[in-house]
């Protein structure tokens, strides 16, 4: 893959967005999608997805419309992983980057629909990140042997 | 593995989006939060998964050419980085050579960019003290191309670098190409006195006293007859090294300054063992740059190995100001008293003296000449106080012929013995063995100067340099004569 790769997938993701918010709000949808594309051209992926929930949460979650919800989310996936596209390990990144997406969003979505709290799901997702990324720099330190037996810390 | 500034600022993000989503209530906003998390850990999880492969993979070797010098040498240090296919990765890797190393300034480390497979540098390190020291791994830096994460681990080879304290190996001292085990051993004295060893059995004389009377010899002669022994003394050494410009010639820590040092260094300790007084002084294209006159105690023998490690080639600082006209020894003409002689006979007309004008005149301008050279004035102008057990060490070279030939005269007269010690120059001189034939004529020219100083009575003089490039000299010779010997018959 290439950068030409990144550029049509991150492109076609911000499409999406466009096209899915444009459909479900009219115009105001239609202005928020061409400065999420603006955005998406000039910022880092991180950032233009964050822009693009933001988007999200603000313009479609009153219109109850899930399937551009869920249209929407699918574009800013595609925004999210492009970037990865030009690095090494293309299918590990994008398979573990849409994997664990889709099982956090789904465990938020489903503690959220069982709680009937936000407070519950936030708490678990960010803990569940923070460990995933203390446990991958511990696994980090076993497997180049810096770790001593017996180590606690 | 550490973690970047754009690691915290998308966990920032992602923070911001959580926060949002609580205060709004929104649960929407989470499911940014889960994106951006994901995309975190998916990188995450990327890098150790290359690291660890390439952590095995990588082949980084520190080699070091020569591995044995001597303190103060450069050493060249090339750090070679190769892996097997092309680095995903941004690598830096660094050199860690012990502390001990000299910093030359130059660049210890290396980059093997995305894409590439091999890269290389190479260094220069200088190490001031002996010793030996080993590498540490080389310390590999890598970056995660998505840019959240970085680590460092060390991995290649250790060499091993011995550094040599500055002196000299395989001394060779001798008389013509021939080794000799002891140069400086037991002195006779030739005087008679209060000793152990029997010398002779003599008349009495009036004066002798009575309890060296040796009764059996008065009865077997029947007249009264006394046995001398003799005598001890206490051979004090005086040690003269030259350390003019002339003896700077050879590699570093192997010049001639360095062997006559070892030679002297010897003489210190013999002198330490038998308990005798030894003294040093040093001359430098200045004049005399060290004057320690002759003591027998355990601290100033450390003091004269001191300061033989001080010396250097060179002016130096002059510890006497050199005036060639300063106080003349007796046994030498100045060149006032050759003028004064000279003067009268320029007044005579008589035919002896109109012969002999001529060589007072350069007699007059041969003084002259020998006066202002360091070394002779040195000897010259610093004579012994008790010249019957005084024994003069020279070690110089034989680029000054004609003064060290007066001078080692003028030591004789002032010395009872004279050791001169003689780095011959062809076998320091940089390049001579490429032509054997013409070191070995003038190593021959070198013999004949050192056998002429042995004319004197009372002198000996010795070679002092290194053995195998003596050994190269002669063996070209000798190799050579069996050639021309084949070829004849």
């Amino acid at each position: 893959m290439t950068d030409r790769a990144q550029l049509l997938v991150g492109g076609l993701g911000a499409l999406i967005v466009t096209a899915g918010a444009t459909a479900a709000t009219g115009i105001p949808g239609l202005l928020a999608g061409v400065l999420f594309t603006v955005l998406w051209y000039v910022l880092p992926a991180t950032y233009t997805v964050a822009f693009g929930q933001i988007i999200v949460a603000a313009l479609l979650a009153p219109t109850n419309a899930a399937l551009f919800v869920l249209l929407c989310e699918g574009g800013l996936l595609a925004v999210l992983v492009s970037p990865t596209l030009a690095l090494d390990q293309i299918r590990f990144r994008v398979l573990l980057s849409v994997g664990c997406a889709v099982v956090f969003a789904g465990g938020v979505w489903i503690l959220f629909r069982w709680q009937s709290s936000i407070w519950l799901p936030a708490l678990i997702l960010t803990s569940s990140i923070a460990v995933g990324i203390y446990g991958l720099h511990r696994y980090d330190r076993v497997l180049r042997g810096v770790v001593e037996v017996g180590e606690t810390s | 593995m550490r973690v970047t500034r754009r690691f915290w600022a998308t966990l920032g993000l992602g923070g911001f989006l959580t926060v949002g989503a609580l205060v709004v209530a929104q649960p929407l906003l989470l499911v940014g939060t889960a994106g951006i998390g994901a995309f975190i850990l998916a990188q995450q999880a990327a890098f150790v998964r290359t690291i660890h492969q390439l952590s095995d993979e990588l082949t980084i070797v520190q080699s070091v050419s020569p591995t044995t010098v001597v303190a103060g040498s450069d050493v060249e240090v090339v750090l070679e980085v190769t892996a097997p296919s092309p680095s995903p990765v941004e690598l830096s890797i660094s050199s860690t050579p012990p502390l001990a190393a000299a910093d030359s300034g130059e660049q210890r480390k290396t980059q093997l960019a995305v894409n590439d497979d091999s890269a290389r540098q190479s260094f220069r390190l200088q190490w001031p003290v002996a010793g030996k020291y080993e590498f540490n791994q080389a310390t590999v830096t890598a970056s995660g191309r998505a840019g959240f994460f970085e680590t460092t681990f060390s991995k290649g080879s250790t060499p091993t670098v011995t550094v040599n304290p500055r002196q000299p190996r395989d001394i060779h001292i001798g008389l013509g190409g021939s080794q000799v085990a002891a140069p400086f051993g037991p002195q006779q004295t030739n005087d008679r006195g209060s000793g152990f060893d029997p010398a002779e059995i003599r008349e009495y004389v009036p004066g002798d006293p009575a309890r060296q009377i040796d009764w059996k010899a008065t009865a077997r002669m029947d007249a009264p007859h006394i046995r001398t022994f003799e005598a001890e003394t206490n051979l004090t050494t005086t040690v003269l090294i030259d350390h003019r410009s002339s003896m700077a010639m050879g590699d570093p820590g192997e010049t001639k300054l360095d062997y006559a040092r070892q030679v002297a260094l010897g003489f210190i300790a013999d002198a330490q063992q038998t308990d005798s007084p030894c003294g040093l002084r040093a001359v430098a294209d200045g004049g005399l740059t060290v004057q320690m006159l002759p003591e027998a105690r355990k601290e100033y023998y450390e003091r004269l190995r001191n300061t033989l490690y001080t010396i250097r080639t060179g002016d130096g600082d002059a510890t006497m100001t050199y005036t060639p006209e300063s106080t003349a020894s007796q046994a030498v003409s100045t060149p006032d008293q050759a003028r004064k002689r000279a003067s009268r006979l320029q007044n005579e007309s008589s035919p002896f003296a109109t012969h002999l004008r001529p060589f007072f005149d350069s007699t007059t301008q041969y003084i002259h000449r020998i006066n202002e050279k360091p070394l002779y004035h040195t000897i010259r102008t610093q004579p012994p106080r008790d010249p019957e057990t005084n024994i003069a060490v020279l070690l110089t070279d034989d680029s000054n012929r004609v003064e060290l030939r007066e001078a080692v005269k003028l030591a004789r007269q002032q010395y009872t013995q004279v050791l001169v010690f003689l780095t011959p120059t062809v076998l320091f001189e940089p390049g001579t063995l490429t032509d054997v034939s013409t070191a070995y004529t003038r190593y021959l020219d070198f013999e004949s100067f050192r056998r002429d100083l042995m004319q004197t009575r009372d002198v000996t003089a010795f070679e002092v340099g290194p053995q195998d490039r003596l050994n190269a000299v002669l063996d070209s010779q000798t190799a050579s004569g069996r050639a021309n010997r084949r070829a004849s018959s």
